[in-house]
């Protein structure tokens, strides 16, 4: 009699509403988002601290490195804002394809619901990764005001074009990576030393006009330096921009990253779930 | 009505490639609880999951108007880290149910699976019993036409069998199973029709001990 009673309240008809593919893409991405939060810092005490301490560190430890040797602005910037504003893209631009190489391998669990894709695992993490990225420049800029540094926006609209620019290029790579993980199992060992030295020439501690005008073209086939001196000088007023930056440049690697990286996991998206094939 | 057409499914193995189905053509009749059995590595458990649409055949195609449960087994499905509860919402939330009633719901899985405190507990610390139960419980919180079992009902004890039993019975109008199971006691007691798998092939049978019979056979078969 309990048992039946139990089962008629837990099966009371609700069928799982007619959904459009829009409406089901949208509740399996906010599954696993929620997942992914819990899975990135639910397990630690403080958890949620975490997160800003690494771009924390990396501005904290980098003025702290030019302030011994030379205290005053960069780039007609002050040292913080400069090295804020190229660490916390850089960040986002290394952890996404990062972690997008495991979108497939760590959530084989999920693959068991039938409208779980990997593209829904990729989209739920890089709007995690976004969010985290946000949150912290929401953190890190207001209270460099409060330390007493002057900058003032520049031109939003550009400010907000450039991002989402550089946003599609980094979505881009994470869809490749996607990808790439499942096929080949030593991504994971090999693709994080190509990101490690992108750090040191990608203009997250120095601008690029402070290299000498010769040296320029050794740089700039790097789309992320791009990147990274159009947000500093769409944001901030006053900064001091190398004449070789070209929005066009950027404009082109986002839509051939994004085309890339949509193509690649439509030919692949069948692939890389199927038993048998690889691994 | 499911209908298979050429099927060809087959696995990369260390020397050359295993093929679990080649060239499958078969069709089931509406409303019928299909029982699948055959010897280990039979491909039971990559049929469900190609039914399921979980996985992908090398050719040929499933076709079928009908909905599918995902395939409840002993492993996978659940993270493991995660408590049974914060699973449960998760996959509430993926299938779109309404906020306001997945509290509600989630009390209710976690009576009907009878794990008690381990519902609170992350599913790493489940035995494999305590996991089927819980996609189990989870899963009759949805409809599906067709739910797909992996053998959850041979681990369950008494009690939970018929907790199962009765549960299925009551979404009888609407839903059916295609059932993995060992135990010729749960194909009786849950089947009205049971496929035989083996060797790469695929055989229905309509007559329930028919087809166990075969499969003795086959077992025998391969044992000598």
């Amino acid at each position: 009699m309990a048992v039946a009673l139990i089962m008629e309240s837990v099966a009371d008809s609700r069928v799982i509403p007619k959904q459009s593919p829009w409406q089901i893409q949208r509740a399996v991405v906010f599954g696993i988002f929620i997942r992914e939060i819990e899975n990135r810092f639910g397990r630690y005490t403080l958890g949620y601290l975490w997160a800003p301490l690494e771009p924390f560190i990396y501005v904290a430890v980098l003025t702290a490195l030019r302030g011994a040797f030379y205290g005053g602005p960069v780039a007609g910037l002050p040292a913080p804002v400069f090295f804020a504003a190229g660490v916390l893209p850089f960040i986002l631009f290394r952890i996404v394809p990062i972690t997008s190489l495991s979108c497939v391998e760590s959530n084989l669990g999920l693959f068991n619901y039938q409208r779980v894709k990997p593209a829904d695992v990729f989209v739920a993490r890089f709007i995690l990764e976004n969010l985290i990225i946000l949150s912290v420049s929401l953190l890190i800029f207001p209270l460099l005001r409060l330390c007493g540094m002057e900058f003032e926006m520049n031109d939003p609209l550009r400010f907000f074009g450039v991002v989402a620019l550089f946003l599609m290029f980094i979505a881009g790579l994470g869809l490749m990576f996607t990808v790439l993980g499942p096929v080949w199992e030593e991504a994971k060992k090999v693709m994080p030393l190509f990101f490690r030295p992108l750090f040191f020439i990608s203009g997250i501690f120095f601008p690029l006009a402070s290299i000498p005008t010769v040296f320029r073209p050794a740089l700039t086939w790097n789309p992320v330096i791009h990147a990274l001196e159009l947000i500093r000088d769409s944001a901030f007023r006053g900064y001091d921009l190398a004449p070789e930056v070209s929005l066009n440049y950027l404009a082109a690697t986002a839509v051939i990253s994004l085309t890339l990286g949509l193509c690649l996991y439509r030919l692949f998206r069948i692939k890389i779930v199927t038993s048998g094939t690889i691994k | 009505m499911i209908e298979i057409q050429k099927l060809t499914k087959s696995f990369q193995v260390k020397n050359g490639r295993h093929y679990v189905f080649r060239d499958v053509d078969l069709s089931f009749p509406e409303r019928l609880n299909i029982g699948i059995i055959g010897p280990n590595g039979g491909g039971k458990s990559t049929f469900l999951r190609l039914l399921g649409g979980i996985d992908y055949p090398d050719s040929g195609r499933i076709h079928s108007t009908k909905s599918f449960s995902w395939p409840l087994g002993l492993k996978g499905g659940f993270v493991g880290h995660m408590t049974g509860r914060q699973n449960c919402r998760m996959i509430c939330n993926i299938y779109g149910l309404p906020r306001a009633d997945i509290r509600s719901k989630l009390d209710r899985i976690k009576e009907m699976s009878g794990i008690g405190k381990y519902f609170e507990e992350p599913v790493k610390y489940y035995s494999s019993g305590m996991g089927g139960r819980l996609g189990f419980a989870l899963s009759m919180a949805f409809e599906f036409d067709y739910f797909l079992i992996d053998e959850i009902t041979s681990v369950g004890d008494a009690n939970f069998k018929k907790i199962a039993k009765q549960a299925l019975e009551e979404k009888a109008q609407r839903s059916h199973v295609v059932m993995v199971t060992h135990s010729m006691g749960d194909l009786r007691k849950f089947c009205d029709v049971v496929v035989l798998l083996a060797h790469g092939k695929l055989r229905v049978y309509y007559d329930l001990e028919a087809g166990i019979e075969a499969y003795n056979q086959a077992g025998n078969k391969a044992h000598n």
